[in-house]
């Protein structure tokens, strides 16, 4: 099958699915919510996930901006899988696998779907092509940090507001991805990935393994909950990772995803 | 309890925050363009094709094809908190569904006009369509997502959270919630 295709199947299998730990995580919640606010929307979430695999249909009606994460064995050139995601991206559209969710911000005539792609050449034989389908309300969601203290509780206080400020408005109970320092647009993308971490796996670094398991926690005891009415359940996860700041800078990072954000993954 | 649109103020003034509610009947998707061509037409004094008196609308873009609802779940409300207390009161809405909520001067239209706040559960887009019917589509030119679709819900599930009394789940998480950052920040 050639390279169009396989990203058409990607896309098709990415909107009706969860990721396997989302749904351990969206489990494990419902057994611990009190809340019966919190507890009815995290089961019709649950209901959701069911009939949607069931059904083959789309989790979420927002497809999102569909985000491409790249790593390209070096025979495979970055223009031919260019080329091959946006003509895939045209026909899953045409299909309706995806909503025509793309305005051109001047005119406000709809352009069907844009996708972003993000490549970086690696020494396997083979190439990785991750799919992200994030929601806008959850992209809304995400900002760049400029943290008070330049310490991991200045980032944590930052953090913690900007979650606050989100309430249910983008979708919670989500996944906080951070990147600590960097430059501004190397940062956000940087925390857009943590989010394909799987949710049950340990930092390398130890200093973040406890900063992120601290830091979920704490974003849980704000009590915000599953779509905002209440309850423990505000975020399934935190993932974060670091990167050399400028001596003048100290920047955060932070995108979110809402419970229904989808990733798919093929391998060519 | 089930609850049908249109319907009456009477009716709409019974519900309270936290009322388990399953919709019946006609209801139109309206987002931002949809939201500003509604003020555009008020603006005009103009009429629009269709009757949103004592209607329910949904914030919502549908995922619809060959005029089959394949997953309609909610859109943030609070993008349209600039112009819903209008629409509430010059359209007589009774219901908005939507997700996250929406601000005070929302609340206090649905308070003057007799209307209340219906959350949908957000990204339950595949259980929520399940619910929902096309009856027509207005506004096509405004591609799928910001279009008026007429729709007939069959039990959508929702929950009130802003009635027509003052009540506002909303503004209580939000109080709740500034209260435990305050105690997280020390």
């Amino acid at each position: 099958m050639d390279i169009v295709n396989r990203i058409v199947e990607l896309y098709e299998d990415t909107t009706v699915k969860i990721r396997p730990d989302v749904i351990r995580a969206l489990n494990d919640s419902l057994e611990e919510e009190r809340d019966p606010y919190a507890y009815r929307q995290l089961e019709q979430i649950i209901e959701n996930v069911k009939i949607a695999e069931k059904k083959r249909k789309p989790v979420c009606e927002d497809t999102g901006t569909p985000t491409f994460f790249i790593k390209r064995n070096k025979d495979l050139s970055e223009l031919k899988i260019r080329d091959s995601i946006f003509k895939a991206t045209e026909i899953a559209t045409e299909k309706v696998i995806l909503r025509p969710s793309a305005y051109d911000p001047i005119t406000g005539e709809n352009v069907g779907n844009f996708p972003e792609i993000h490549f970086e050449e690696w020494n396997e034989d083979y190439t990785k092509i991750n799919l992200l389908l994030k929601g806008g309300g959850s992209e809304n969601g995400g900002r760049i940090l400029t943290p008070k203290y330049r310490n991991l509780d200045g980032v944590r206080e930052e953090v913690l507001k900007a979650v606050f400020e989100m309430q249910g408005q983008s979708c919670p109970p989500g996944i906080v991805g951070i990147c600590i320092g960097g430059s501004q647009d190397y940062n956000l993308k940087r925390a857009k990935e943590m989010l394909l971490r799987d949710l049950y796996d340990k930092n390398e670094n130890n200093i973040l393994a406890e900063f992120e398991e601290k830091l979920k926690d704490d974003i849980n005891s704000l009590e915000i909950g599953p779509m905002g009415v209440g309850g423990k359940t505000t975020i399934l996860g935190v993932k974060a990772c670091s990167v050399p700041r400028h001596a003048a800078s100290y920047f955060v990072g932070l995108s979110y995803l809402c419970w229904a954000g989808r990733t798919g993954e093929i391998l060519i | 309890m089930r609850i049908k649109s249109p319907c009456t103020e009477k009716e709409i003034r019974k519900l309270r925050v936290g009322d388990d509610v399953e919709i019946y009947g006609k209801i139109y998707t309206a987002r931002d363009r949809a939201h500003k061509w509604l003020l555009d037409l008020m603006k005009e004094s103009k009429k629009s094709e269709f009757e949103l008196e004592n209607c329910f609308i949904y914030h919502c873009g549908p995922l619809v094809k060959d005029n089959q609802i394949i997953s309609a779940g909610p859109t943030t409300s609070a993008r349209m908190n600039y112009i819903e207390p209008e629409i509430i009161q010059n359209y007589k809405i009774r219901g908005v569904i939507g997700k996250g909520g929406m601000d005070k001067r929302t609340q206090k239209a649905m308070q003057d006009v007799g209307a209340v706040y219906f959350l949908a559960t957000g990204g339950a887009a595949a259980l929520l369509a399940e619910k929902l019917s096309v009856i027509r589509a207005y506004k096509p030119e405004f591609g799928m997502v910001e279009s008026i679709w007429e729709l007939k819900a069959k039990g959508l599930p929702v929950i009130v959270t802003i009635d027509s009394q003052g009540n506002n789940l909303h503004e209580e998480i939000y109080n709740k919630s500034k209260r435990n950052l305050e105690k997280l920040l020390g």
